[in-house]
């Protein structure tokens, strides 16, 4: 059996106001699990900036300091380079990157830095949208989602979900969106061998996961899921979605961009890409699905 | 809390853009419905449109001197727990016989000091709803912490464990009541400033100040260009977003500072306040503190 150790959760700060949203959200999560909290902030290549940069660090998440074992790291390079280079140097359970402040003007051309994250499988991705009411972020976790896309391969944010809502004593729901069928959408459905009935889609969940220790709940709703999922987690009063690196991307005017579902949840997401198979968690350890998705993660 | 200078307009521009860019757009339609297409109808008078933008002046300023009250209360009050904790501490230390029965120091005192740190750092977490106890774990003992598991107000909690251990003292003769009821004072007077914050967090202005300003501030900017455009042709876009820029950042100040726990930029320094008063605490107790005053980052102040 794995020895177990703190679940080592890396935090990205730019010191916005983005940043300071997550602070309830990270103390919740201190409460609720063993972590490990890395406060990171990338400098960029300016060297004259680093020691203010580091005062700054300082002053960031003051309350972390209590925490145990809670180090800062300021890198001169940038976001991405400095999260492979504490991937390389410690163990990362999960990034915590916030949707970044609103500009209050388009920018066609900004690169997310969260798809870029996630597209360069840096480890499971805990992010916020800019619309998350502040109630959400501070409340107990108790109904944990996550969304099963019955077409897409890739499940292995399936056996994250499921640990994670076990280790907490969560309520697991698991999610699906039916497509809508009327002569509009008749075309899509062609594409997709997945049935297009409630207890159809149900059964088919059900046969992906196989036995369980813990039951879910399976929501199935017709219609695009753009729309189903945050309305699901709305009416569900879920407190974190889980959404497979899938779902979370998708294909922007010049690059990979993040799903608009992921900023219109109204719940913090965790977007798996697939690297954390085992998380060791506080009151026990990892265990892996049985069914078809334990096989494909 | 905001200590710079200037106030970066990125900041202003990220929660009014919408409005102003949909403004904008709205008022070039009308100037070139009344220049180039020849809409003359569109021109109103001048006089009932400053009247209109006195009233709402006004209007605006009593929604800002209320919301500005609210804010300064709350930091006139956190003024009052700086004090206070301080206060608590020094007669603690000063007012206790530190020898039980037996003679021995058993640190009775002290464990009212931390117990102090502990209150406040709780009641900033309990002001901002955030989970306090990542942060008492170190520094409570296990059973009391249990209890305060138990509890809805935290900080209501550890007031009253101060005022049991303060009893506790007393029954055992470190304390005479003169300064029993001294002790039980200061502990009164942190109920009723911790009272005050949690009736500015949990009573915000009356949602019609929300409301009414901002529709009126949206009635206003709509028909500003319809004012202007007889005069001013073509330039009217210009000169009413700029106009509407004023009114709508002024109700835009008032929405930021009505609510001052709510962990944002606008609100009171609670993180440096109770920072600050735990160091001065450790330093009565003799302590070399862990951490250094916290400063502002780009100006602001958390």
């Amino acid at each position: 059996m794995q020895p177990t150790r703190p679940f080592e959760v890396l935090l990205l700060t730019d010191f916005s106001n983005a940043s300071y949203r997550t602070i309830p959200a990270m103390a919740q999560l201190a409460d609720e699990l063993d972590i490990r909290l890395t406060l990171l902030h990338a400098a960029g290549d300016s060297n004259a900036s680093l020691a203010d940069a580091e005062a700054k660090l300082r002053c960031f998440f003051p309350e972390a300091t209590y925490y145990q074992g809670t180090q800062r790291i300021v890198l001169p390079t940038d976001v991405l380079s400095a999260v492979k280079q504490v991937r390389q140097e410690q163990p990362v359970d999960l990034v915590v990157a916030p949707s970044s402040d609103p500009l209050g003007l388009p920018h066609i051309w900004h690169h997310s830095l969260r798809a870029q994250l996630l597209a360069e499988e840096c480890g499971p991705l805990w992010t916020i949208g800019q619309a998350i009411h502040s109630t959400v972020l501070n409340r107990r976790t108790r109904n944990v989602g996550c969304w099963i896309d019955l077409d897409s391969s890739d499940k292995r944010h399936i056996s994250l979900a499921f640990t994670y809502a076990s280790m907490l004593g969560a309520k697991l729901h698991l999610l699906s969106a039916m497509p809508s069928v009327d002569e509009g959408t008749l075309i899509s459905t062609l594409q997709s061998d997945s049935p297009l009935y409630p207890e159809g889609v149900a059964d088919r969940i059900q046969d992906l996961i196989g036995w369980v220790p813990v039951k879910p709940e399976v929501h199935v709703r017709s219609g695009a899921s753009r729309r189903v999922v945050p309305q699901l987690a709305r009416d569900l009063h879920l407190d974190l979605l889980f959404l497979s690196k899938r779902n979370a991307l998708r294909n922007g005017w010049t690059r990979m961009a993040l799903a608009s579902v992921v900023d219109q949840c109204p719940c913090p997401v965790i977007c798996s890409d697939g690297v954390a198979r085992h998380w060791q968690l506080k009151r026990g350890s990892a265990f892996q699905l049985q069914g078809a998705a334990g096989k494909a993660a | 809390m905001i200590v710079r200078d200037h106030l970066p307009l990125r900041r202003v521009w990220a929660d009014i853009s919408k409005r102003l860019c949909i403004l904008f757009l709205f008022d070039l339609t009308v100037s070139l419905l009344y220049t180039q297409a020849n809409v003359k109808f569109l021109a109103l008078p001048h006089l009932p449109l400053a009247i209109m933008g006195g009233a709402l002046s006004i209007f605006l300023a009593f929604r800002n001197n209320s919301a500005y009250d609210r804010w300064w209360e709350a930091r006139t009050l956190w003024g009052g727990l700086v004090n206070n904790a301080r206060t608590f501490a020094r007669q603690a230390l000063t007012l206790i016989s530190p020898q039980d029965k037996e003679g021995r120091d058993d640190g009775a005192s002290q464990d009212l000091v931390e117990l102090q740190i502990s209150y406040i750092h709780s009641l900033r977490c309990h002001l901002r709803k955030q989970n306090p106890f990542p942060e008492l774990e170190g520094q409570l003992e296990p059973s009391l912490l249990h209890w305060l598991r138990t509890q809805n107000n935290v900080p209501a909690a550890l007031l009253l464990e101060m005022g049991k251990r303060t009893k506790a003292l007393f029954e055992a003769g470190r304390l005479d009541p003169m300064r029993f009821t001294a002790l039980d004072r200061t502990l009164g007077e942190l109920c009723n400033l911790q009272g005050g914050c949690e009736r500015i967090k949990g009573t915000p202005l009356p949602r019609q100040y929300e409301y009414f300003p901002r529709l009126l501030v949206g009635a206003y900017c709509l028909l500003l260009p319809f004012g202007f455009v007889a005069g001013m042709g073509m330039l009217t876009p210009l000169a009413s977003t700029l106009i509407s820029f004023i009114f709508i950042s002024l109700e835009s100040i008032g929405r930021d500072i009505e609510a001052p726990f709510d962990n944002t930029v606008h609100d009171t320094p609670m993180s440096s306040l109770t920072r600050m008063i735990e160091i001065n605490l450790r330093q009565n107790l003799d302590q070399k503190p862990r951490f250094g005053e916290l400063t502002p980052i780009d100006g602001f102040v958390y």
